[in-house]
């Protein structure tokens, strides 16, 4: 069986758990957040999958690329709290510099010692000749597990259903593990996310402006830009506007709805075998079968994983947004908002 | 000796249009005020007025014309115009002030200002300063704001403008009304869309506008959630059956033109459309063009589903042109026109404003670059 897994899962799906929880795993290397930070927060994902071949600099750009989105949350204080390198401290890489993608939050998730990591890897990967995404992917993932001494390796990245089509072509016999929470929540707790905030964002600007304006500076359309949206653009960012700007929960809970409908299309062509849909609520409520279930499906074959289930089951927790807790209006809104995205799991017999 | 005429925003929609009617119906030599960009003002003004003339159906003998009779100064309404007097040959007959910001956002609200209000102030000193016979200013039937019923052609002085702009149009024509140096006319076009023929338009605010930030939004939920707004109808709070006032740029200028050369003593004109579509078949046009089901037109906002008022604050500008009633007195047009002014040619039907968005839309796709949906 494939020793190669991706979680995937709409934003703010209780994955996060899942990378913790495996990164106690003897024989796991859980990667996390790494697509995230390569795609910028997903609004890059063709260019972290050139088509033609690159070699190892190239690939290298890709993977230790200063981004400009992740980077300038760094710069005004409103970082996503995946975000683990010390960046405040002064450290190699701070808010000034920008930190490199793999840095914010892969390798210090790994290791202590994530510079010196960075190093490591830049030499493995700069060594490389011609060779497709895949093949680099496939070489850094492979490396950094025996690197660290593990067999299988798990990469796990906020909302990664966006990037599913990519990742099945480029990883044809990886396995799929899929976590659904209910869509409300989803959605209320993406609101609370700086991250998706500022995905939401960027999708307003780009489509106005015709351009990603976090890489390119044409401002042809500007005059096109509502008011409200101008403290976004790189070269006049409020971190206080941003923090002021509020998105409804029921917004989210279209984005939910559409990432589950294109991400079912997808798993649809991925054969049985290798994908698995776990409910985040039944790690939560029937913790110990889950985790039980999900880890018969990552690491058949382990030793290790009756021990492991002991050890981290006390880490689960039960997370703070709750949709009911919002007023009548907004929870029928964002019932509407969701109600295509669980219309498209019950045809997968996945209900609340 | 020819006629002199001067002239602000001559590469603008109306203005454009204005001088080549001016260059053939008379053999007035025009004096151009444009500001100079990347290119000099002569050549600006005589690019944008031969790309008018290939793409609006005039007789191409027209851009020799250009060359010769119109000819470019430099200035720039927020700069000084005053002095410019002295670049100007004396015995200007007319003066044409249509330029303006028609810009509507609040953080241009200085520079809307400075140039609708400001500028049209510095254009009555300039014409004072030549001694001009006769002010002509190219003003908006919106000038009426929120008023509805009957609007006539009359002096605007206590109006709710719905926005900025519209606020600083009335301005410039109360500076207007309140001089007495001049005889002044003022020409309050509604909604000005393409060329009646060729359906080219050079400004894309207004009704383009509207069109564009369909798109724009319709984009945006694509990136959402891919197909929800082709399965969902927007909803709006407007008023389905009443005119939408859009008349072709050509008609504009021609009985702007027209009414200048008549001996009306009136001085407020409707440049306004007889056949227009009611809002709703405009709409319905509009949003079929970019692929989507019509709105959903609700009596009330508490209807709204959040992207229903999301989109109904991108469009909020243009809730002037959708919401109350407006019938445009033309008494006054109508009486300086005369009877023979066909107006048949300038009809705006559901038909034919297909084709007038369906050339935006083309032009939009070749000029408006697009970045494909991250996945």
């Amino acid at each position: 069986m494939s020793n190669e897994i991706f979680v995937v899962g709409t934003g703010r799906c209780g994955s996060t758990l899942i990378s913790n929880i495996l990164n106690h795993h003897p024989d796991v290397l859980s990667l996390s957040e790494f697509f995230t930070f390569v795609t910028d927060l997903g609004t890059l994902i063709p260019q972290a999958f050139p088509a033609m071949e690159i070699d190892g600099a190239q690939f290298w750009q890709i993977v230790s690329g200063v981004y400009a989105k992740q980077n300038i949350m760094l710069v005004h204080d409103i970082a996503m709290k995946e975000v683990l390198y010390p960046f405040k401290t002064d450290v190699r890489f701070n808010a000034s510099t920008g930190v490199p993608a793999i840095l914010q939050t892969t390798l210090p998730h790994l290791t202590p010692e994530y510079d010196a990591l960075f190093d490591q890897i830049h030499a493995v990967i700069a060594a490389r000749g011609m060779a497709t995404a895949a093949a680099h992917y496939h070489a850094l993932f492979g490396w950094l597990a025996a690197h660290f001494g593990k067999s299988i390796w798990v990469e796990r990245s906020g909302g990664s259903l966006r990037v599913i089509e990519r990742l099945y072509q480029q990883f044809p016999n990886a396995k799929f593990l899929h976590i659904v929470r209910d869509g409300r929540d989803c959605a209320l707790s993406m609101q609370r996310h700086n991250g998706f905030k500022m995905v939401l964002l960027i999708f307003q600007i780009t489509e106005i402006l015709g351009i990603d304006p976090y890489e390119s500076d044409d401002r042809s359309w500007q005059d096109d830009l509502p008011d409200e949206l101008i403290s976004f653009l790189p070269e006049s960012f409020s971190g206080n506007d941003f923090l002021a700007y509020n998105v409804p929960p029921s917004l989210y809970g279209h984005y939910w709805s559409g990432e589950i409908m294109a991400g079912l299309e997808i798993l649809d062509k991925i054969p049985a075998a290798q994908q698995l849909t776990l409910q985040y609520e039944s790690i939560l409520t029937d913790t110990r079968n889950t985790i039980k279930h999900m880890i018969q499906f990552i690491s058949p074959d382990s030793s290790a994983n009756a021990a492991w289930c002991d050890a981290v089951i006390s880490s689960v927790k039960r997370p703070t947004a709750v949709w009911k807790t919002l007023d009548t209006r907004e929870q029928s809104r964002l019932n509407d908002a969701c109600a295509p995205g669980f219309a498209a799991l019950t045809k997968r017999r996945i209900q609340w | 000796m020819s006629e002199k005429i001067v002239i602000t925003g001559g590469t603008g929609f109306v203005g454009t249009h204005l001088i080549l009617e001016l260059l053939e119906q008379s053999d007035a030599e025009l004096f151009c005020l444009v500001r100079a960009k990347n290119t000099s003002a002569e050549q600006r003004l005589h690019q944008q007025l031969a790309h008018v003339i290939q793409g609006s159906g005039y007789a191409l003998e027209l851009i020799n014309q250009v060359k010769k009779r119109c000819h470019a100064i430099a200035a720039d309404l927020q700069g000084d115009i005053t002095s410019l007097a002295t670049s100007i040959p004396s015995g200007v007959s007319q003066f044409w002030h249509c330029a303006a910001s028609l810009n509507y956002e609040e953080r241009f609200a200085a520079e809307i200002y400075d140039i609708n209000v400001e500028g049209t102030r510095k254009a009555l000193a300039l014409a004072r300063a030549l001694n001009v016979d006769c002010l002509n200013y190219v003003s908006t039937a919106y000038v009426a704001g929120r008023n509805t019923g009957v609007i006539l052609e009359s002096t605007m002085t206590e109006v709710q403008s719905s926005n900025v702009y519209e606020s600083s149009k009335v301005k410039a024509e109360q500076l207007i009304y309140a001089q007495q140096d001049m005889k002044y006319r003022i020409f309050r076009p509604s909604i000005v869309i393409g060329h009646s023929h060729t359906y080219q338009a050079i400004n894309f605010s207004g009704m383009y506008g509207f069109l564009r930030r369909l798109i724009q939004f319709k984009g945006m939920m694509a990136r959402v959630q891919r197909g929800y707004l082709e399965r969902e109808s927007i909803r709006m709070n407007v008023d389905p059956d009443v005119p939408i006032n859009l008349v072709p740029v050509d008609k504009v200028a021609k009985q702007a033109i027209a009414i200048a050369r008549s001996d009306s003593n009136d001085t407020i004109f409707h440049l306004t459309n007889r056949t227009v579509p009611t809002v709703g078949e405009a709409l319905k046009v509009l949003f079929s063009i970019v692929g989507l089901p019509p709105p959903k037109i609700v009596q009330d906002t508490t209807q709204y589903a959040w992207i229903d008022e999301k989109f109904n604050e991108k469009i909020e500008f243009y809730k002037s042109y959708l919401t109350g009633y407006k019938q445009f007195d033309r008494s006054a047009s109508n009486a300086a026109l005369g009877e023979h002014f066909n107006t048949a040619r300038y009809a705006v039907t559901t038909n034919n404003l297909n084709e007038y968005c369906g050339w935006y839309c083309a032009q939009l796709t070749k000029t408006r670059s697009q970045v494909p949906v991250s996945r």
